[in-house]
């Protein structure tokens, strides 16, 4: 049980605090069996257990059962047995598109390093300069977000993302995925306005941009003398065995159809990001088997028109066509860690689309590791897969639920970040001023 | 209007030859008859009096004047001195057209000139007539009927005079003066122009505007009392006896408009329309001004790809189709109408665009009024508009009825101060017909059919005969010239000319150059010639209903909903009182307020008999109304920053409100009911904040305010004001440090009360001959010049009291502080009367102002954001009635990086009274969940708090910080019956609003909803449809849509392909695009 009382033990490093760099020391490989006894066990991929058992030995998920099994099986001496009784345990949460590590204060422009500049930097990767002391890195992970996607921003091609875990002493420590694929920032294809021919002239110039870097890349794939960083970036997702995806940022209907069209005609593998209007072209996303990263439940309507509730209920009607789906913040710098309450909202809206509390999960667990193609070791718990797994006391996609525990790879994660060491410290102050009862 | 005398003398003095300021003659002086008479044609005497043709009528014109009108003219018909003009029958002869709105060029006025305004935009003093009408506007406003104009300065805020002249060309000899002027001084031009957001000149918001207009009207009244020997452009200000023209831009700014006419009780303002009035066209009518109206009706929307028709707005769409009917809906709205030739889109045509409201409906008759009597009623043109014996000659002839859509009628000519204007030939019919050709000395003959402009000429009869159409076809007044091609492609040249007698007798040349002669007698028209003329249109044009059957805009209710009576049962009720969370308890309301919550469903209340609407609530959760306290929602049309200046307490939120907006209803469906109205925190001293209830798409802003809510007011401290994010241009204004911001604050707030004091004083005085009975004028700024006059003869044998009063209003009017509705405001925090609610983010900053009220002696209303208050909880709880934070944002610029979701616990903890705001119109859609995180962050630090008090953060708590919590807040009887009905428990992230009531109103339901998710559908449908069977012209495809496309741009216009776009902004919106801060 010595995991439990982390968060009171912490109580007493308030007197480090420092505005840009988290302090917390990162937490050690797994050296002893750890069993997970009577939670609910929601593995996404199979039933749901009500009291379940769920061991993690070296790292990774061994046995996942009833509790029953309890009596079967014999525990080393050094397994630590965690009672989690009446608690919900589930595989981490995944937000595909962040900007974590790139980003630490917004306004600050040093703190800015997602943005390179020229309108396509396809060899820039973003694992590269995560700062893996980021100050929120730690707070998003205290809700259970336990893998998230970095993405460059800026131009038509952005860079490359990486995808990485919040845990780990440098960047390189923390990251699964170096290179998970190339995003295309795709022109808005229908321009209205005071300055729409000027726009209509920026899409074809754009256009043609994309075009020109892609058939450069594919010629110099097959032949070149001379090395060109930028297009042997782009040959990383031409058709080859080791594939990459593109993830196409497209909102509109005619860029969605548009951008998995192209895509689909060089042999590419589109996933699209966004996908406001997707629920308008689900056929055509099934037929190309492009999935989708939806960018969030929040987003402003498209019209005054517009249902209020189609953004919260878009999951659910992708769900209901077939379409592979997951939610992301989507760079909502800071917000990572509402992604459960941002899928809860679909739920809350669309009982008659018959979507599930089990899709809603789906959609921030495995199939965000599926599109990010890390579904052998991620997103749902199951035998062999990477333990990386969190505790609630209730429901986590009801917001008044709270984490208890988080395993990153088997590594126990202190759930403290900046934001509970000044909670502490100023109730310190209040405990001295006698203005709130002392602990006991 | 005391200047219309003086102009007619004017008018009279044109022909004359003695206009002292013309030159002498440079030759002969002219002396040239000035007498016509119209003999002929349907005469429209006015709208309403037609004399028809058949009825031979004259108009007498002398001098420029009508001196006699004859209906049914006799053979003795004196005519001697006169030019007859002999009209066809289908001659119709109109009062010549007036277009109430011309805007001419204002030029720059000399900024050191004494009497000028501080503010560039501020310039009463520029006359039109010093600009006058340009040649080229007047030819065409002839060509298009027009013989008189309103023209107006068409720069800032005051924009000066407006003068109405004619539309006459100049005389060709300068002796004879210049045309007539009929009205300077007609009106000032008011306009709602402003600095732009960049710029940052003041005011770069309506809300501004307001402010300056309403500082600008008192300055003007404050001078009208104060003896002074001064130039001021402020005396150009006497509005009591100004007609004031507002040119707006969108429909609001007439409301707007209407507001300062109600504060300084101007009684005659006329709107400028922008075609859009339509869409507020109840407002329109409660507020009963007269209108001008442009005939301008926006593009045809593009639905012509998947894309394009799913993301067209209703709005846009309803517009389209409505547009036709403006000035005919306003008229039928009992409003005066006049139609101006002015805003109209490239493209355009005026008379195109009447021909289409007059086939959707427009009367023809009332299409006249708005030309002719309502432009000369709003102009107050006594001697115009009509024909009418004594009035201007100004008279429209055309050969056919203009306001007849299928009729292709031109305007021929037209008498402007009885000085005939040549605009059009008369369409040359004489040529028409079959005609025989005989070629002289030959036995060839040939037949030619004219028709307009078009000749065919056959050879040949039966079999044999050839057909060709002739080309190069020139009709002259008796002119007739083309050329015709043989079978063998041979090109023959003929001229011919059209002889009194009937015949034309021409010459022509052969191919090989051989020219002959030729005689053409005109054949008998051939019988049943009318059956060619079958209706080549049998589709039914689109009437437009009298006034719009369905409401303007997506969601809107066709009214009101009503206040009815319901019983809400076995529901779980979170009445926030000390009654605490009944479980099976039942709500009734009635009245618009809550009657009583209780246990059970069983009541044996008395009920006066009235029905009850019953609704089974079992299983879910009822609430009170969510509230805001810290919104910017429906107020970026007009902007929500003053960034002109650092302090601008003088500006009120109030006017930046659009009702209309989508956000409105969005937040119902998530719960919202009230909502406080922020300025934004780009000033240390912002705007006057506004609370209102969601009474989403009333008729006017003012339908939404809180009655009786707690004056507010946004300051802001920190980065923003000191424009630490602004980029680097922005390093001069003051403040530039958390220092300035103090001391700025401090300068203001010892300017205030000096002022008060001062005003004070003088107040007090006037309250106590209120008391003491006797009559006095309440608001010294309304006095103007002559009730000055009638108080003077009043107080010959005045008391005491009131010759005290007088010497104070009258003869010792320096006394009299002049109000400043800065300080005036400032003044108010002061008294108590208004709070301060105060952007704030780091404790030092938060101290800080907690001090500056210890030092002068109010009590602070919230601190927003207010981030760090847990740092200093125990000192803001002293000096602030609560702190308005958000749950869990930060990390968006430095002084937000201690920010932490714990705060509102940890206040919660020490006794600070803490709400959750949404400060973003997305967060305000779903406050319940923002409730549900002050639990779940009160949890995780096992501070305790019960969903109750969890709750509160969205209910109770800002409710008490706003000063309504006597009315909303709670569910407790007496209280205001906003409530929600919710799917689940209201804290969890998985309920969602069923219903939600304002005043008792169903203003939200899932079933409503759908009824208007089926209405929208279906209204878009029929529009999309109708537009699609009409087909797209070509030529938009590549057009850059000029319209103003608010419409569909009702979200911030962020690239959602922008991943990042919830930045918190530097005028604390949370957006950081410059979109957001403008005006669209």
């Amino acid at each position: 049980m010595k995991h439990t009382t982390k968060i009171l033990t912490t109580l007493t490093l308030f007197t480090t605090i420092s505005t840009a760099q988290d302090l917390q020391p990162s937490a050690p490989p797994q050296d002893h069996p750890i069993f997970l006894v009577g939670a609910t066990v929601h593995t996404i991929s199979g039933e749901t257990i009500e009291n379940g058992v769920v061991s993690i030995t070296e790292g990774k998920i061994g046995i996942v059962a009833d509790h029953e099994i309890m009596s079967r099986i014999r525990l080393s001496a050094d397994t630590e047995i965690i009672d989690l009784t009446g608690k919900h345990l589930y595989p981490g949460m995944i937000d595909s598109i962040t900007k974590l590590g790139l980003q630490e204060i917004s306004a600050v422009r040093a703190m800015n390093d997602y943005n390179e500049v020229g309108d396509m930097t396809p060899e820039v990767r973003a694992y590269v300069s995560v700062n893996p002391d980021s100050i929120v890195i730690p707070t998003v992970r205290s809700n259970g977000i336990l893998t998230f996607g970095v993405f460059p921003t800026g131009g038509t091609i952005p860079g490359r993302a990486s995808i990485l875990q919040p845990e780990g002493w440098t960047n390189e420590d923390m990251t699964l995925t170096r290179d998970a694929g190339l995003i295309i920032n795709w022109p808005r294809m229908r321009n209205t306005g005071k300055n729409k021919s000027k726009a209509n002239e920026r899409r074809d110039q754009t256009l043609e941009n994309i075009n020109t870097i892609f058939d450069n890349a594919t010629a110099y794939a097959a032949k070149h003398n001379e090395t060109d960083l930028q297009l042997e970036a782009i040959t990383t997702v031409l058709p080859s065995e080791n594939q990459n995806p593109i993830f196409i940022n497209a909102n509109d209907y005619d860029q969605i159809t548009t951008a998995i069209n192209w895509a689909i005609s060089r042999n590419l593998r589109p996933i699209i990001v966004g996908g406001r209007d997707a629920h308008l072209c689900t056929d055509l996303l099934l037929a190309t088997n492009t999935p989708v990263i939806i960018g969030g439940t929040y987003n402003f309507l498209k019209s005054a028109d517009a249902p209020y509730d189609q953004p919260y209920t878009l999951p659910a009607k992708l769900e209901q066509a077939g379409v592979l789906w997951s939610l992301t913040m989507s760079g909502r710098h800071a917000h990572e860690r509402n992604l459960p309450e941002a899928i809860a909202i679909t739920l809350a809206h669309s009982s008659d689309l018959g979507f599930t509390q089990e899709a809603a999960l789906r959609g921030i667990t495995l199939n965000a590791a599926t599109i990010l193609g890390l579904e052998s070791s991620l997103g749902s718990i199951e035998t062999g897969k990477s333990a990386t797994l969190f505790v609630t006391d209730s429901n986590i996609l009801d917001v008044t639920s709270i984490v208890t525990h988080a395993w990153i790879q088997g590594r126990s994660i202190d759930l403290a970040n900046k934001q509970t060491k000044l909670r502490d410290k100023y109730q310190e102050k209040y405990r001295q001023l006698n203005l709130i009862e002392s602990e006991d | 209007m005391k200047h219309t005398a003086i102009l007619l003398a004017l008018v009279i003095s044109t022909t004359n030859a003695s206009d002292p300021l013309a030159p002498p003659p440079n030759g002969m002086q002219s002396a040239a008859p000035t007498r016509h008479i119209l003999l002929g044609g349907t005469v429209h005497i006015s709208p309403t009096q037609t004399f028809d043709s058949e009825i031979l009528s004259a108009i007498y014109i002398e001098n420029g004047r009508i001196i006699k009108i004859v209906e049914g003219v006799r053979a003795d018909l004196d005519t001697t001195g006169y030019q007859i003009h002999n009209l066809s029958n289908d001659t119709h002869i109109y009062p010549g057209f007036i277009d109430p709105y011309i805007e001419v060029d204002s030029p720059d006025l000399p900024t050191n000139a004494v009497g000028t305004h501080w503010n560039a935009l501020v310039t009463p003093q520029q006359d039109a007539l010093n600009i006058g009408l340009p040649a080229d506007t007047a030819k065409n406003l002839r060509k298009l009927g027009f013989t008189a104009a309103m023209i107006a300065p068409d720069d800032g805020i005051f924009r000066g005079w407006s003068a109405v002249v004619s539309t006459a060309a100049d005389f060709k000899d300068d002796s004879l003066g210049d045309p007539p002027t009929y009205q300077a001084h007609a009106g000032q031009m008011m306009g709602f122009d402003r600095g732009t957001w960049p710029d940052r000149a003041y005011p770069t918001s309506h809300m501004g505007v307001i402010a300056l207009m309403r500082q600008t009207f008192i300055d003007a009244q404050h001078r009208a009392l104060t003896p002074h020997t001064d130039a001021s452009c402020l005396d150009e200000i006497t509005p009591q006896n100004t007609t004031l023209f507002y040119e707006t831009n969108q429909e609001l700014e007439a409301l707007l408009a209407d507001n300062i006419a109600d504060e300084f009780n101007h009684k005659n303002i006329v709107i400028i329309d922008n075609g859009t009035a339509h869409r507020r066209l109840s407002a329109f009518k409660d507020m009963g001004h007269p209108m001008i109206v442009p005939l301008t009706f926006p593009e045809t929307p593009d639905v012509f790809s998947v894309g394009a028709a799913d993301s067209v707005a209703l709005a846009t769409l309803q517009h389209h189709e409505r547009a036709p009917a403006n000035a005919r809906w306003l008229a039928n709205s009992g409003l005066t109408v006049a139609l101006t030739t002015s805003k109209l889109r490239e493209g355009e045509n005026f008379w195109d665009n009447l021909h289409t409201a007059i086939e959707r409906g427009l009367p023809q008759a009332d299409a006249l009024a708005m030309l002719t009597t309502n432009p000369a009623k709003i102009l107050e043109l006594h001697h115009q508009g009509t024909i009418a014996e004594n009035n201007i000659a100004n008279l429209v002839i055309a050969d056919g009825n203009l306001f007849d859509p299928d009729s292709d009628a031109k305007i021929l000519d037209l008498f402007i101060d009885g000085r005939l204007h040549h605009i059009n030939n008369p369409a040359n019919t004489r040529f028409d017909g079959s005609w025989t050709i005989d070629l002289i000395d030959t036995n060839f003959q040939l037949t030619m059919d004219i028709d307009g402009n078009s000749i065919t000429i056959t050879s040949g009869e039966g079999d044999d005969a050839t057909e060709d159409r002739a080309r190069k076809v020139n009709i002259g007044h008796n002119q007739i010239s083309f050329i015709t091609d043989d079978p063998n492609a041979d090109t023959t040249v003929i001229t011919g000319t059209l002889s009194p007698d009937g015949l034309i007798r021409g010459t022509g040349i052969t191919p090989n150059q051989q020219p002959f002669q030729w005689i053409a007698t005109k054949n008998p028209p051939a019988e049943n010639e009318d059956t060619e003329k079958v209706a080549q249109d049998d589709t039914e044009p689109d009437l437009l209903p009298d006034l719009p059957t369905t409401p303007f805009g997506p969601y809107a209710y066709d009214k009101e909903p009503k206040q009815l009576r319901y019983l809400l049962t076995n529901a779980t009720v979170w009445t926030q009182s000390d009654a605490g969370v009944l479980k099976n308890a039942s709500v009734i309301i009635a009245g618009g307020k809550i009657y009583r919550v209780f246990k059970g469903d069983h009541f044996d209340y008395d009920l006066d008999g009235i029905a009850l609407q019953t609704i089974d609530a079992t299983g879910l959760h009822i609430t009170p109304g969510l509230i805001d306290a810290h919104s910017h929602t429906g107020l970026f049309r007009f902007g929500v920053n003053e960034s002109g200046q650092a302090v601008t307490s003088e500006v009120r939120i109030a006017d930046a409100l659009d009702p209309a907006h989508i956000g409105f209803y969005r937040q119902l469906a998530g719960g919202l009911t009230t909502a406080m109205l922020l300025h934004g925190s780009a000033n240390p001293i912002g705007g006057q904040s506004q609370t209102i209830k969601l009474r989403w798409n009333s008729a006017k802003p003012s339908d939404m305010f809180f009655e009786d809510a707690k004056p507010g007011i946004k300051f802001a401290l920190g980065e923003n004001v000191k424009q630490s994010n602004w980029g680097d241009r922005n390093t001069t204004r003051y403040p530039q440090t958390r220092m300035g911001v103090e001391t700025l604050i401090r300068d203001r707030f010892t300017k205030a009360r000096e002022y008060a004091a001062s005003r004070g004083a003088y107040e007090k005085v006037i309250a106590n001959l209120e008391k003491s009975g006797q009559q006095i004028v309440k608001n010294i700024e309304k006095i103007n010049s002559e009730t000055k006059k009638q108080i003077e003869s009043k107080y010959d044998d005045a008391s005491v009291e009131t010759y005290a009063k007088f010497e104070y209003t009258i003869e010792n009017p320096e006394l009299i502080p002049p109000r400043d509705l800065e300080l005036e405001t400032l003044a108010q925090i002061l008294a108590g009367d208004r709070l301060i609610h105060a952007h704030s983010y780091r404790q030092d900053e938060i101290l800080m102002l907690c001090r500056i009220a210890e030092e002068f002696g109010f009590k602070i209303g919230t601190f927003q954001h207010g981030l760090e208050t847990y740092k200093v909880a125990e000192i803001v709880k002293e000096h602030a009635i609560g702190a308005s934070l958000f749950s869990d944002w930060w990390a968006y610029k430095v002084e937000v990086t201690d920010a932490i979701p714990f705060a509102g616990p940890i206040n919660h903890q020490v006794g600070l009274l803490t709400s959750y705001n949404s400060d973003s119109d997305d967060v305000a859609r779903r406050m319940h969940v923002e409730a549900g995180k002050a639990l779940k962050y009160a949890k995780l630090s096992s501070i305790p708090m019960t969903e109750q008090e969890a709750l509160a953060f969205v209910t109770t708590n800002p409710a008490i910080q706003l000063g309504i919590i006597d009315r909303v807040g709670t569910l407790e009887p007496g209280k205001d019956a906003d409530l929600v009905v919710w799917t689940g428990h209201p804290l969890s992230s998985l309920s969602r609003p069923e219903m939600t009531f304002v005043d008792g109103r169903l203003y939200f339901s899932r079933q409503l909803d759908a009824q208007l998710q089926k209405q929208n559908a279906a209204e878009r449908q029929r529009l999309i449809q109708s537009i699609l069977a009409k087909g797209q012209p070509a030529k938009e495809n590549q057009k850059d849509d000029e319209s103003d496309d608010s419409d569909s741009k009702h979200d911030h216009d962020h690239d959602p392909n922008q991943l990042n776009n919830t930045d918190r902004g530097n005028c604390g919106c949370n957006q950081l695009l410059p979109a957001y801060h403008t005006n669209y």
